[in-house]
């Protein structure tokens, strides 16, 4: 995969599409696992949501390093 | 308490004392401080990695998202995120456009953020927020493309980044960091005002409230009711949890208002008998009431401390409200005996509205005790909150933060100042963000005693402690004790005007760039235009019609009364909540304002009760001229005398109260004959019912003098005068 895209004349890194991407992804899953009530079993649920986000994130990340 | 021993004879006990008292108030201030640094440091940290243009705006909007719960943080964040892209956008439109002539540029630039005041004026929540960041983004990015346009997509870009970075900054450490969920917080808010509200209803239906409680508990209801919005919004962005609860919470709100709306107009009604002496009538009403507060609350029963133990309430609530129509007739029909016509409709219409707010506090606990479940749908739909928005406010904020930046622009190219842009900068700054503030002139001395002393902070550690140090970690370290003033500031609501000017002040002068230079010029410059741009604003809120002016309020209570005409021609759908609330969150803007001392806050609410009661009784009109099997002429009739009650408040006048009053005697008799003709159902009955006790109450609202002197005070002196004659 290419790490700049362009978009109208515009480069940018192609991890800010991913960061973006990567953020809805998170946004669902943490949905579905708060109506789950999955997160009374954690002991830190910020804790687990933004790991939740960097394992997305680095593994989306993965595709293009 | 004893008096107090010297320190060297304190036990241990007295130490451990001493200690968790310490521990409780002072270290969650502490804690935030700490929080908050590191979050700025880190911001800044990365933004030099990153080589941004003003690292400084990283740290900046770190200060500025600060707040102690997480919610806060990310709603504040979601918003400055909006804004700030909006803003951008705008700006990079504008610059487009009017590339070739400052003048224009900068003319079309002062629209925008007159466009963004305006918008801030109107929503005075988080929302608001998006607004203030848009319009004055639009600045940061645009004042420095006056000079260079072709620079601005770079400076839009890195904008964006460092507001960005900025808020990720903030958001990940307040989330992750021991945090303070809003969550908690919003819980014990809402057990606390239901077991206040019954413990309040059990009192007033009692009996054994008198005049003065009422009033003091229903400004405090108002307060209730906005601060629960303020934070179900916020809370939103915090957990999966709070969003699933999210439209509960709000049905919650809305019958906790109505409910509230009720019992007051149960206690006015029950006033009006009281003053008119009739015994037979109250000693009946009396018998229900206690029947209620029994069911509510048994004498020596306790208070439900959570929502589960408030169950059983459902039940004996909803056992209460069917049984409730028996009880009204029996009553009814002991009373036809020994009252005449009058009295029997006054006992109606308090029957009535006890029947209403049986209902609503059904439905008020049914949405409490629905909030312990995990994980359940609201049990019907919520219906938004409606907040009521000004447009003449609103288009006076505008026009001051226009009238503001034209006259910097103005002089900033006059005298080819090289900060000049700083200064209106700034100066929009503040005309935005205190555009819904009740008392911006004050706010913003605050502000700028916070400028002069983050100046002072910002000249001794710039110029005197960072030439020592090298190295970010040293810088850091250099930089830290200045911004914990200016945080630890903000934690007092006493000094949080101050601690935010401060910090806004160092962040923006310390200057720290990635070419470090250490000139006293620059920052002198720069400060002197961030104080400029605040006089400026200071001026134009206190000269251009202040809010805090006698006109504007004027204008205020002007439109509480017209609230009624929103009863009256409003969309039926829905219509009972949406004139509720609006009219609800106006007395709470002109609560925030008003003068506690004067009594002004005892008129407001007595004004926004009258209000609220020829409202309710005009919607129940309203529904009643909706019922199909009603004749031509007496829909007419009841149409002309809804039409008749609207002028009237539009504008009252001893006339127009004489003709609405005709016409609600001409609604009466035509609903009376319609109640005695043939063939209509139970339904239909009861709406026509509720019809009538709607017209009595306005007929006896009209007819009190004391109401409507009232509602008329604000433009009608010569009624307002005591003892003025009516002829109706």
């Amino acid at each position: 995969m290419p790490r700049e895209i362009e978009l109208f004349g515009f480069f940018m890194p192609t991890l800010l599409p991913m960061f973006l991407l990567a953020f809805g992804l998170q946004w669902l899953l943490d949905s579905v696992l708060g109506r789950l009530g999955f997160y009374a079993h954690v002991w830190h649920p910020s804790l687990f949501r933004f790991s939740l986000f960097v394992c997305l994130f680095g593994a989306m990340g993965l595709f293009l390093y | 308490m004893s008096a107090t021993p010297s320190v060297a004879g304190w036990s241990g006990a007295a130490w451990r004392d001493a200690w968790r008292v310490w521990v409780g108030s002072e270290v969650p201030g502490w804690i935030f401080v700490a929080k908050t640094t590191f979050a700025a440091l880190l911001a800044l940290w990365i933004a030099f990695r990153l080589g941004f243009d003003s690292p400084r705006s990283s740290m900046l909007t770190v200060f500025i998202v600060a707040q102690p719960q997480t919610g806060l943080v990310l709603a504040k964040s979601f918003y400055r995120a909006l804004g700030t892209i909006a803003g951008s956008l705008a700006t990079l439109l504008l610059v487009g456009l009017f590339a070739q002539q400052r003048e224009l540029f900068l003319a079309a630039l002062s629209l925008w953020v007159g466009l963004c005041t305006a918008g801030a004026a109107l929503y005075r929540n988080f929302r608001a927020y998006a607004f203030v960041l848009a319009g004055y983004t639009a600045c940061l990015i645009g004042f420095p493309s006056a000079l260079h346009p072709e620079t601005v997509f770079n400076t839009a870009v890195f904008r964006v980044s460092e507001v960005m970075l900025g808020i990720l900054c903030a958001g990940v450490v307040t989330d992750l960091v021991l945090p303070q969920a809003l969550g908690a917080g919003l819980v014990t808010m809402i057990r606390g005002s239901y077991r206040e509200f019954l413990g309040f209803v059990t009192g007033a239906l009692r009996g054994r409230l008198d005049h003065g409680s009422m009033e003091r508990s229903h400004d405090h209801f108002v307060a209730n009711v906005i601060a629960l919005e303020a934070q179900r919004d916020a809370a939103y962005f915090e957990s999966p949890d709070a969003r699933v609860r999210s439209d509960r919470l709000r049905l919650l709100n809305a019958g906790y208002m109505s409910s509230t709306t009720s019992i007051h107009m149960l206690h006015q009604t029950m006033q009006r008998l009281r003053r008119r002496e009739c015994h037979h009538a109250l000693q009946r009403l009396a018998a229900l009431y206690e029947a209620l507060a029994i069911e509510l609350m048994p004498e020596e029963g306790v208070m439900p401390a959570t929502a589960a133990e408030a169950a059983p309430l459902v039940q004996r609530i909803a056992a209460f409200r069917d049984d409730l129509p028996r009880r009204i007739a029996a009553a009814r029909a002991a009373l036809e005996h020994t009252a005449d016509a009058t009295e029997l409709l006054d006992f109606d219409s308090a029957a009535e509205l006890l029947q209403r707010f049986t209902e609503e506090m059904h439905e008020y606990t049914v949405s409490y005790v629905a909030l312990a479940r995990p994980g359940t749908r609201a049990h019907k739909p919520a219906p938004p909150y409606v907040a009521h928005a000004d447009w003449i406010t609103a288009a006076l904020s505008g026009a001051r933060a226009v009238v503001a930046l034209l006259s910097l622009s103005a002089f900033w190219i006059a005298t080819a100042w090289p900060s000049g842009a700083g200064a209106a900068t700034i100066a929009c700054v503040f005309c935005c963000l205190f555009a819904s503030a009740p008392a911006p002139v004050l706010a913003l001395r605050g502000l700028s005693i916070g400028f002069v002393w983050g100046l002072l902070a910002a000249f001794i550690c710039g110029l005197l402690v960072l030439p020592q140090l090298d190295g970010f970690l040293l810088l850091a370290a250099g930089m830290t004790p200045f911004i914990m003033v200016g945080i630890k500031l903000v934690t007092n609501p006493k000094t949080a005007g101050i601690g935010v000017g401060y910090s806004i002040m160092f962040g923006n002068i310390i200057g720290v760039e990635n070419v470090t230079r250490f000139d006293p010029l620059p920052i002198l410059n720069d400060g002197f235009a961030s104080l400029l741009g605040a006089s400026v604003a200071a001026l134009v809120f206190a000269l251009l019609v202040p809010v805090d002016s006698r006109r504007l309020r004027r204008h205020l209570v002007r439109s509480l009364r017209r609230q009624v005409l929103m009863a009256c021609f409003g969309g039926l759908g829905g219509l009972r909540h949406r004139f509720e609330n609006s009219t609800r969150d106006l007395l709470g803007q002109l609560l925030a304002g008003a003068d506690r001392v004067g009594g002004e806050d005892r008129q407001l609410l007595g004004r926004t009760l009258s209000v609220l009661e020829t409202g309710h009784a005009i919607i129940d009109l309203r529904e009643a001229a909706a019922i199909g099997t009603l004749s031509v002429g007496s829909r007419a009739a009841l149409n002309a005398c809804i039409r008749g009650l609207a002028r009237l408040f539009e504008k009252p006048s001893e006339q127009l109260r004489r003709q609405a009053l005709e016409g609600v005697t001409r609604a009466t008799d035509r609903i009376e004959t319609a109640m005695q003709a043939e063939g209509i159902d139970t339904a239909e009955r009861t709406g026509l019912r509720r019809g009538r006790v709607g017209l009595h109450l306005l007929r006896t609202l009209l007819l009190d003098d004391e109401t409507f002197r009232a509602l008329s005070a604000v433009e009608n002196p010569a009624i307002a005068a005591p003892g003025a004659s009516h002829a109706a």
